[in-house]
């Protein structure tokens, strides 16, 4: 009976290192919903959190995370969908990133500048082996966490990886010169 | 009962009762409304009408509050739901939470069920392959269960009349082991199951790899229209319900059909707590049924009864159904009631790669899945040191790759360029598990639900011939796939329990003989004529097809049956 769920899922999991859920929900003019935070996020560590979604989708030529208000998304799915366990993980490598910033750069990640935060996260990304578990735990999950927000959100699905409700049509020897990534929609569902 | 007066008793007599609403009782409801019988169906779960109360259907991924996840609360407090693969944002409101309906698991079984008009069959993954004479034979060659007392020659004509009105996609094959039925165009294997296809015929020529045969509306012919339903838009959305009608459901099709009649009235939230048994007439009378919001306790009466309450529902009722003619159960002479239930084995599955055909992938979404292998074991004779065989899922896609690794603009640009990753195949088996006396179903002797009603107490476990056949599984596929090419295979036994496949069967089987079986040829209780119970309840052997498909052509011949032993005065 479950024959199209087991391969999409499969299809999925191939693609992506882990299969954290995507949760999501967004007001109109396609920015996350005011979710709650998590009961023990404070305002600066809100702040904190979306200064690194903002480092691991930057605003370039589309929106970054602060455009669409990934950091809410993320402490959303954190607190719906995230194991109490994996949860306090992530809190308490999001305490130590300040000090992490501190012994690279000299300040806290805040202050840091645009350049020295993507540094500091490129290295915990590449070179994890001087990083806390915590840390690392944090990182891993708010990049997968954020990549999955931006990919679920509606600017996402409208204007880059065209989402479509009603395909009304199946090709199944669909030609890959046919795709064409340098526009937004190449038809892949 | 006795300040009721003879209208009121009027008011709740009609010339056949259908019990549930789902797959079966939809078709009964058709069926018996078609040849001007005034019918009521009742079903235990709310009204669920076409369209109206499909309220997610038109949601975007991103319109969901969670995006389609289920929260971590409900999954904690549903362990037995979430198993379910529709258990998702989109359709979880349509599948019975763990808490609401409990259960007694003597072994492990996840019991999936869909209580609402329509039943599961809002849900159903619409497999649809006719059974062959190799699967009605099965018991009788193979020495298990009892003799099927039909042959695929009886349903033949009723698969096609089923086939007609539902609307089933799919090619004219020409297998034995999977007869052709009255198809729309099939929908068609993408390049990789194409190719496996093509590799199979080579390296195993007994072996096929066809289009999944569907209940999907390819090419809607003019009674699909007059269903009001029309061309399948490959949503492949269908457990939200489809506001096209392009698959097949009671809520889309029969039940729809059955209103314009005029001759259909639908009763929601009705459990029906026993089957009324009139010891002078020796014959059943009607129901006794329970409004599940006030508890209200109410009779109805008609001289026909189907019962269509999901395999194993219909199991608990009929051995509910007490009278001092039958102390065990309703036409439960032979003490087999509830007995010989046997699945479909789910748990395995088989994955690998493929570096080919690189220059092709897919365009919109296939909603019959992909390709199906029919059964190759012991098909003709017995060949293995296991009974039976499996039939296979076949699906191929191409995911869009994520790197692991990496952050900002240049990851940022990767997912909005990803790239095609290689062609990724999967086959899931679906194995005929062989009925036993040991697989059984009974009444909970102390435990009662919120209704009063006894708690069904399941007994269903795997055997020694499960994981033989399992084992042939992986060998064969592990084979199938080196000889194709297919690299990074990955043999995967889920450990899943019995009842995941939600192909229940048996308890009621069909039989020749009433010391050994419940009901007739024609779906009659041998002990109680007019009632006929038509659902996956009468399965005397489980196929390695999906059943549903049958259990429609089975009720569709069981009330033509019904009506003519009527016109004849028959004692039904």
């Amino acid at each position: 009976m479950n024959r199209r769920l087991a391969v999409k899922n499969f299809a999925l999991l191939a693609a992506t290192a882990t299969l954290l859920p995507s949760c999501f929900s967004q007001s109109e003019d396609g920015k996350q919903a005011a979710a709650p935070p998590a009961a023990a996020v404070t305002a600066d560590q809100q702040q904190l959190l979306a200064e690194v979604c903002e480092t691991i989708i930057p605003k370039t030529d589309t929106p970054g995370a602060k455009d669409l208000g990934l950091h809410l998304y993320v402490l959303k799915m954190l607190k719906d969908c995230t194991p109490a366990k994996e949860q306090e993980l992530f809190m308490t490598g999001l305490k130590q990133l300040d000090g992490a910033a501190q012994k690279q750069h000299g300040q806290a990640f805040a202050a840091s500048t645009a350049a020295q935060r993507l540094a500091l996260l490129q290295r915990i990304d590449q070179q994890p082996d001087g990083f806390s578990p915590e840390l690392m735990g944090f990182y891993r999950m708010a990049r997968q966490l954020t990549a999955d927000g931006y990919k679920g959100s509606k600017y996402f699905m409208t204007k880059e990886v065209v989402y479509e409700l009603v395909p009304g049509r199946y090709n199944g020897y669909y030609p890959v010169s046919k795709v064409d990534l340098s526009v937004p929609h190449h038809g892949q569902s | 009962m006795a300040n009721l007066n003879i209208d009121s008793v009027k008011e709740r007599t009609f010339d056949a009762i259908v019990i549930g609403s789902g797959m079966s009782g939809g078709w009964a409801a058709k069926e018996l409304t078609g040849k001007g019988l005034k019918t009521l169906v009742v079903e235990r779960g709310r009204q669920v009408e076409h369209n109206k109360d499909y309220p997610t259907t038109n949601l975007n991924p991103w319109e969901f509050p969670h995006g389609g996840k289920v929260p971590l609360a409900v999954r904690e407090a549903n362990p037995i739901a979430s198993r379910c693969y529709v258990f998702k944002e989109d359709a979880m409101h349509f599948v019975v939470k763990d808490a609401e309906h409990p259960y007694v698991q003597e072994k492990p079984f996840d019991w999936i069920r869909g209580y609402q008009v329509g039943g599961k069959s809002l849900l159903w993954a619409r497999q649809t392959q006719r059974w062959s004479k190799y699967d009605f034979e099965g018991p009788a060659r193979d020495g298990f269960a009892v003799d099927w007392p039909i042959r695929y020659d009886d349903l033949a004509p009723w698969y096609s009349y089923v086939e007609k009105f539902a609307g089933i996609s799919g090619n004219r094959d020409g297998l034995p082991a999977l007869p052709d039925g009255e198809f729309m165009p099939g929908f068609p294997l993408n390049a990789a199951e194409d190719y496996f296809r093509k590799e199979l015929k080579k390296s195993h020529p007994d072996r096929h790899v066809i289009s999944a045969r569907c209940a999907h509306l390819s090419q809607p012919q003019p009674i699909h229209y007059e269903q009001g339903r029309v061309q399948c838009q490959n949503r492949v959305l269908c457990q939200r319900g489809c506001p096209f009608g392009g698959y097949f459901s009671s809520n889309s099709s029969t039940l729809p059909w059955a209103m314009k009649t005029g001759h259909l009235t639908l009763k929601p939230d009705l459990v029906v707590q026993s089957i009324l048994f009139d010891e002078q007439k020796g014959r059943a009378t009607g129901i006794r049924v329970i409004d599940t919001h006030t508890k209200a306790v109410t009779e109805y009466y008609a001289p026909v009864l189907f019962v269509n309450a999901g395999a194993l529902n219909t199991n608990l009722l009929l051995l509910n159904s007490t009278s001092q003619r039958f102390p065990n159960g309703l036409g439960n002479d032979s003490g087999v009631l509830g007995k010989y239930v046997a699945f479909h084995n789910y748990s395995a599955h088989i994955s690998a790669e493929y570096e080919g055909l690189k220059e092709f992938t897919t365009d919109g979404r296939n909603p019959a899945g992909g390709g199906y292998l029919p059964r190759f074991r012991n098909v003709f004779k017995q060949e293995t040191d296991f009974l039976r065989g499996y039939a296979t899922s076949f699906g191929a896609s191409r995911g869009l790759v994520q790197p692991e690794h990496g952050l900002g603009a240049d990851f940022k640009q990767q997912l909005e360029r990803p790239a095609l990753g290689p062609w990724r195949v999967q086959s899931g088996m679906m194995g005929e598990t062989i009925p036993k006396a040991t697989n059984y179903v009974r009444l909970d002797p102390t435990r009662k639900d919120e209704w009063g009603m006894p708690l069904l107490s399941i007994s269903v476990g795997y055997d020694d011939n499960d994981a033989k056949m399992k084992q042939d599984f992986f060998e064969q596929f592990t084979d199938m796939y080196t000889k194709a090419g297919f690299v990074n295979i990955k043999a995967v036994d889920t450990g899943q329990a019995p009842g995941l496949d939600i192909h229940e069967m048996g308890g009621v089987r069909m039989g020749r003989d009433p010391k050994t079986s419940l009901l007739n040829q024609w779906n009659q209780l041998h002990a109680c004529p007019n009632v006929y119970v038509t659902d996956g309840a009468a399965m005397t052997s489980t196929s390695t097809q999906n059943p549903s498909l049958t259990y429609m052509a089975l009720t569709a011949r069981a009330v033509d049956h019904a009506v003519r032993a009527a016109k004849r005065g028959d004692a039904v």
